[in-house]
């Protein structure tokens, strides 16, 4: 139940903030994944962004290299040829930061966090996968976008506890 | 009062104080409206489609037609005709979801998702929107005043400048 | 008016994607200052003016509500608005920090034209 409502979050939150902030549509309904998959594959940039709270976790955002260019240049407002490497990075992190951001704002709305600054990680830091609590992967324009969670117990409080 | 009608896949200038341009029938396409209250110049551009990807050549035949070609477009041609990019106030009406299905192929909301990145890039924010929900719109810019009317559902409403106005279809918030 | 504008976040993407909206809105900028989190802009601030913060929360080092605190117990600097821009969304966080002196709070993901409509609403509208 409470892993529905955090795939939920999570599902609101990417195509939110992938639409208001980064000007980029979702394409066709959500991908079919493993629950743990490999880790990153060279044409991918992965960030991880580690949050404490209640509960702490951490979430992991991968995203075709190809996707992350035009996505990064739009952000920015600059040219494709005119974003470095470095600023594409940059902009991966700060979309790991918001899409974390607003799932924890999502499902835990008595809570506070703290979010540590999101971290570039390579295939060889993620070798072991972390299982996770919830996934997300949709098509986006010129490759795909997944968000992994992972949490140290169950999100969601019960409904009891929660305070609007 | 001089009225230049605006068609599909379209797009009018007006520089004369008399004159009033208009569009008809926005459903998924998007009306997008400048106008330069200094120079009293205004462009109307009525465009169906987000990408010419898909058809590069009908791109360049009728680039009113396309969000990335149309828009540019427009904003070249108010400039040309002495309109200045900070003084330029821009209003957007359409973008709705004319078929039944929730899911899927929501031209009208990828049309506006395009609109707002190509303005973006172009340096350029939106001051007031009337997009999204499942009715047609039709909207009036004047030139001479910069008024910019918008008829939906039977009734008729001036979209100010600065103030959002939602489009009322629970996937969009006008912040 | 050029206005002095101070953009306090750890993310470089951030700063400049605020600081395009500023400028895209309106306003003009005679400088435009930039720090990683809360102790940078402290020790700029006692060194230059500004009409205006903008900050993020979630920093490494001084983050932004212990920016705000610091900022609202100086006589001089608890006068410059500040508007908070962070994916916070929760309402104790909100109401910490308009208590700790920020004028506006925009809660990321957020359009261009609702940082706009909150720098006007803090700053007045641009003059020509």
């Amino acid at each position: 139940m409470s892993e529905d409502l955090l795939h939920q979050a999570l599902e609101g939150a990417v195509e939110e903030v992938l639409e208001r902030m980064f000007f980029t549509e979702t394409l066709g309904d959500a991908l079919e994944l493993e629950q743990s998959p490999a880790p990153p594959r060279e044409d991918e940039i992965a960030v991880r962004v580690a949050f404490e709270g209640t509960p702490s976790g951490a979430l992991t955002l991968r995203l075709t290299a190809a996707a992350a260019r035009p996505i990064a240049a739009d952000f920015l407002g600059e040219d494709q040829d005119a974003v470095s490497d470095g600023q594409i990075h940059e902009v991966a992190c700060e979309l790991a930061n918001m899409i974390c951001g607003s799932v924890l704002s999502r499902v835990e709305s008595a809570a506070t966090f703290r979010l540590a600054k999101p971290q570039i990680v390579s295939g060889a830091e993620t070798a072991e996968a972390e299982p996770a609590a919830a996934i997300h992967a949709v098509e986006i324009s010129n490759g795909n976008l997944t968000v992994m969670m992972t949490t140290e117990r169950p999100a969601c409080s019960p409904p009891a506890e929660s305070a609007s | 009062m001089d009225q230049i009608v605006v068609g599909m896949a379209d797009c009018k200038i007006g520089d004369a104080p008399g004159q009033v341009l208009a569009t008809y029938a926005l459903g998924s396409c998007i009306g997008l409206a400048v106008h330069d209250p200094k120079a009293n110049v205004g462009g109307l551009l009525h465009f169906m489609l987000p990408d010419s990807g898909i058809d590069p050549a009908r791109g360049r035949d009728n680039p009113w037609m396309f969000a990335d070609t149309g828009i540019p477009l427009l904003l070249n041609q108010v400039y040309a005709r002495g309109a200045s990019k900070k003084r330029l106030i821009v209003r957007a009406a359409g973008g709705a979801n004319m078929m039944e299905l929730q899911n899927g192929f929501d031209i009208g909301r990828r049309n506006y998702l395009a609109m707002r990145k190509i303005l973006w890039k172009s340096g350029i924010l939106v001051h007031g929107e009337a997009v999204g929900g499942v009715r047609s719109r039709t909207v009036r810019l004047e030139v001479g005043s910069g008024k910019f009317w918008l008829q939906e559902a039977g009734e008729v409403r001036e979209l100010f400048a600065g103030l959002p106005q939602k489009g009322g279809d629970p996937w969009h918030t006008v912040s | 008016m050029a206005y002095r504008v101070l953009i306090v976040d750890d993310s470089p993407a951030m700063r400049t994607f605020v600081r395009r909206v500023v400028e895209l809105s309106g306003f003009e900028l005679s400088e435009c200052f930039e720090a990683s989190n809360g102790e940078e802009a402290l020790n700029l601030l006692r060194a230059e003016w500004v009409d205006a913060i903008l900050t993020d929360i979630n920093m490494p080092g001084m983050d932004g509500q212990e920016f705000l605190r610091r900022k609202s117990e100086d006589e001089l600097l608890r006068a410059i608005p500040a508007i908070v821009i962070s994916t916070d969304a929760t309402e104790q966080r909100i109401a910490r920090m308009i208590a700790l002196g920020a004028r506006g709070y925009v809660t990321k993901p957020f359009v261009p034209e609702t940082l706009r409509a909150e720098l006007e609403r803090t700053l007045g509208v641009p003059c020509e």
